[in-house]
């Protein structure tokens, strides 16, 4: 059954990819473990010589990628979270409604009905 | 000349059938008040229910579809079938007025409940929702 | 009986059952609320019923099966074009026993999930039976009328579900926007009933679907004037509420909010049962009742025209604002409407390949997003809070349900072995059938994009560190065993994925295209009133 293969493949081949990428970051781990030992200097640098703990002055990667992504679709998530998605029954309505009318120009001019 | 009239009749009933539509939506828009909003709802509704009730409508010497007589005769049901307008319709009316009632009803009761939990009933201010 | 197949009772009988049996029962279930005053009766009942309205729609598939064409029910003993008729395919059939499977673990999962003094369960029940008898109906019919009076019944009873916890604002705030959404939707639907029949002066699905190819159908007489206007209304309004009721992008916002604060159970309930019901009557008006008539072909392409590009909007705005998301709700809300997004673009195809893409992801997103969304109510439960800052490393406080989790974010994101890749490389199969390679491009990034979302959840709830002791998570076993079972089924779906192809997707598919014998089996019902009229 040429399904069944596809999905095995295709199983088979992520799994081994995602083997090499965790084998690469147990890796990476191993040899840069001598710079990464977080010490109370390294994490200073962080906040203003106040006193912090470790856990609060670390980013999380998470932030890092997020941020990016953000920043470089800024002007699409402006409009989408400012202007459409606002929670407000009013705006919903003007986008529904806009659909609605698009649908029935569509079918009228595609759909060749008359009147 | 009694063409001409009931042809203006039946122009104005669907202006006002068109305008009817109009003013309803453009209360579901643009009126920021959930009352006006749920009062725009049943206006739709209610022209909706007109709409359908014409459709079933015989133009020229309608009559109630009722058989009068249990053993109808053929002359009877000739006549009925020549004068009585569209009973469907009418069907079609009463479920869809019962359902636009209890919706109604059900809309009221959380717009009274959302005043109670946040004191406005303004769409543009009741929204902790959003993104 | 002899105008039924020589069948036993209870075959004939089981599809009408179902849907009267869950709402007879939602009428009782106040009385008994009224008369016992004990939580633990009211939860036998219900589940009693959600069982046995499960094994009612199993029967009736295998009767369908079984038959090997559509199935007509009369009610009331009234033939097709006068009387309201339950005509039921397989693909009706398969999408309402997968429906009542969901409705049925959703319930066994809700006995726990709620607190023994939480207040208002037997309305709880009663939504949730109406909601099951309204999907049921929905989806059996073969009336337009009687699809916008079960529409009600599965609109009301999901507001009510939404409202259900009435003392919290955000609850109010989002059902008073869900019902006034769904009520409009309902009206517009209703005026898309009244043009359909000013054009073709019949209600009965296998008697428009007759109308429109010209052929003849007893009773009620030759369509008057031109239908391509009325079809055109018909087409543009139903398929603008059917999209409300499915939640596809521009009609999106109304579920995100509805599925963000209503209870998890509820959430489950709407975005897996709820929404299916939209996509089945999107796919049944356009393609077995509209579809290859000449006389309205240019309208019904530019109707699946449609239909594709609110896909591929839904596609978008599902996936980008996905991962901005902090509320582990909202994201998998935003993940429900990427994945209609799918299966709407799946059936603006409107190809044999296309149909199947979109029955196969149907099925595969409500097991998974219903396991999604029960894994997350344990979470949400436990930590108390929605927000994905709150829940930190709940999750390795309950191993099993983070396990089942993964397993659902990686269906959901379509990770092969599990079933959302199978359905999705069938939909990359049926986008390059008819040349549309680049949206194979745009559905492989937003599945990227879409676990990333996913990730976000995991990573929070089980990767970073616990903030606090969270004592005892995993749920209780009433709780644990439909996620398990969902679980499994993700997994069986994926790996027996072409046996379960060859047996049950692809024949159910294959009757949203066989109009003639949608309308052959109505048509032999209508011929003996016709001989009775002529008598």
């Amino acid at each position: 059954m040429s399904l069944l293969m596809v999905v095995l493949e295709t199983a088979v081949s992520m799994f081994i990819v995602t083997l090499l990428a965790y084998g690469l970051y147990l890796y990476s781990v191993k040899v840069t473990k001598s710079f990464s030992r977080k010490t109370r200097e390294k994490v200073l640098i962080y906040a203003c010589g106040e006193d912090i703990t470790e856990k609060e002055a670390l980013l999380a990667d998470r932030h890092l990628f997020t941020t990016i992504w953000n920043e470089v679709f800024k002007p699409l998530y402006d409009s989408l979270r400012g202007k459409v998605h606002t929670g407000i029954l009013n705006d919903w309505f003007f986008w529904m409604f806009l659909a609605l009318i698009i649908a029935y120009t569509i079918i009228i001019v595609l759909g060749g009905v008359s009147g | 000349m009694t063409s001409i009239v009931s042809q203006a009749l039946w122009i104005y009933f669907y202006i006002t059938l068109i305008g009817l539509i109009a003013i309803a939506v453009y209360g579901i828009v643009v009126r920021p008040n959930l009352l006006k909003k749920i009062i725009a709802l049943s206006i739709l509704g209610d022209t909706a229910n007109t709409f359908i009730i014409f459709l079933g409508f015989r133009r020229g010497g309608a009559a109630v579809p009722i058989i009068p007589t249990i053993k109808p005769t053929l002359e009877e049901l000739l006549w009925f079938k020549e004068t009585a307008v569209d009973p469907l319709p009418q069907c079609l009316v009463i479920t869809a007025i019962v359902i636009n009632m209890s919706v109604t009803a059900f809309l009221i009761a959380l717009a009274i409940q959302l005043y109670r939990l946040y004191g406005t009933l303004d769409v543009r201010k009741a929204v902790r929702l959003r993104g | 009986m002899e105008i039924y197949p020589p069948l036993p009772p209870i075959m004939i009988h089981s599809l009408a059952l179902a849907p009267v049996t869950a709402i007879v029962s939602a009428f009782a279930m106040p009385l008994i609320g009224l008369t016992i005053k004990n939580r633990k009766v009211w939860d036998a009942f219900a589940l009693t019923i959600s069982t046995i309205v499960f094994i009612l729609t199993g029967i009736g598939y295998a009767t369908v099966r079984y038959l090997g064409k559509p199935f007509v029910y009369l009610l009331g003993g009234w033939p097709p074009p006068v009387g309201i008729v339950y005509e039921v395919d397989e693909f009706a059939a398969l999408l309402g026993l997968v429906s009542a499977f969901i409705i049925w673990l959703v319930v066994i999962y809700g006995v726990k999930y709620f607190d023994s003094n939480e207040d208002g369960m037997e309305w709880y029940y009663t939504m949730l039976l109406g909601l099951e008898a309204g999907v049921l109906g929905c989806i059996y019919t073969g009336d337009v009328f009687n699809v916008f009076v079960l529409f009600e019944v599965l609109s009301i009873t999901s507001y009510g579900l939404v409202a259900f916890w009435n003392r919290r604002g955000e609850c109010i705030e989002a059902a008073i926007k869900y019902s006034l959404i769904g009520a409009l939707a309902t009206t517009i639907y209703f005026l898309a009933v009244t043009f359909i029949y000013a054009s073709l002066g019949t209600l009965n699905m296998a008697d428009i679907a007759a109308k429109i190819r010209g052929l003849f159908f007893p009773v009620t007489g030759e369509p008057y004037g031109s239908i391509a206007l009325g079809v055109g209304l018909f087409l543009a309004l139903s398929i603008w509420a059917f999209t409300v009721e499915a939640g596809v992008a521009p009609n999106h916002f109304r579920v995100l909010d509805a599925y963000q604060v209503s209870p998890s159970t509820v959430a489950a309930l709407l975005s897996a049962v709820a929404a299916n019901v939209g996509f089945y009557l999107l796919a049944r008006y356009l393609i077995t009742l509209l579809s290859g008539a000449r006389a309205v072909e240019t309208i019904v392409n530019a109707g699946l025209l449609i239909v594709l590009i609110m896909g591929l909007v839904s596609i978008i705005v599902g996936s980008f604002l996905m991962i901005v998301q902090s509320d582990v709700n909202r994201i998998l809300a935003y993940s429900s409407v990427l994945n209609y997004g799918y299966v709407c673009l799946a059936i603006g195809l409107a190809t044999p390949l296309g149909i199947i893409a979109a029955l196969f992801h149907m099925i595969n997103h409500a097991v998974a997003k219903t396991l999604i969304f029960l894994t997350a109510g344990v979470y949400v439960k436990a930590s108390g809070t929605r927000r994905l800052d709150g829940m930190e490393g709940v999750g390795r406080y309950a191993p099993i349900t983070s396990a089942l989790m993964v397993i659902a974010a990686l269906a959901l994101a379509g990770v092969p072995p599990f079933n959302g890749f199978v359905s999705k490389l069938i939909l990359y199969e049926a986008l390059l059938e008819v040349n549309l390679a680049p949206l194979v491009i745009i559905i492989v990034l937003s599945s990227a994009l879409s676990l990333l979302g996913y990730l976000k959840i995991i990573y929070h709830a089980y990767t970073k560190p616990p903030m606090k002791d969270y004592g005892k998570v995993e749920p209780p076993k009433a709780m644990l065993w439909p996620m398990i079972i969902l679980a499994a089924l993700c997994i069986i779906l994926g790996v027996a994925s072409p046996w379960i192809y060859d047996m049950f997707i692809e024949p159910a598919a294959h009757t949203i295209f066989e109009t003639d014998k949608f309308i052959e089996v109505a048509y032999e019902f209508a011929e003996k009133l016709l001989i009775g009229v002529r008598i």
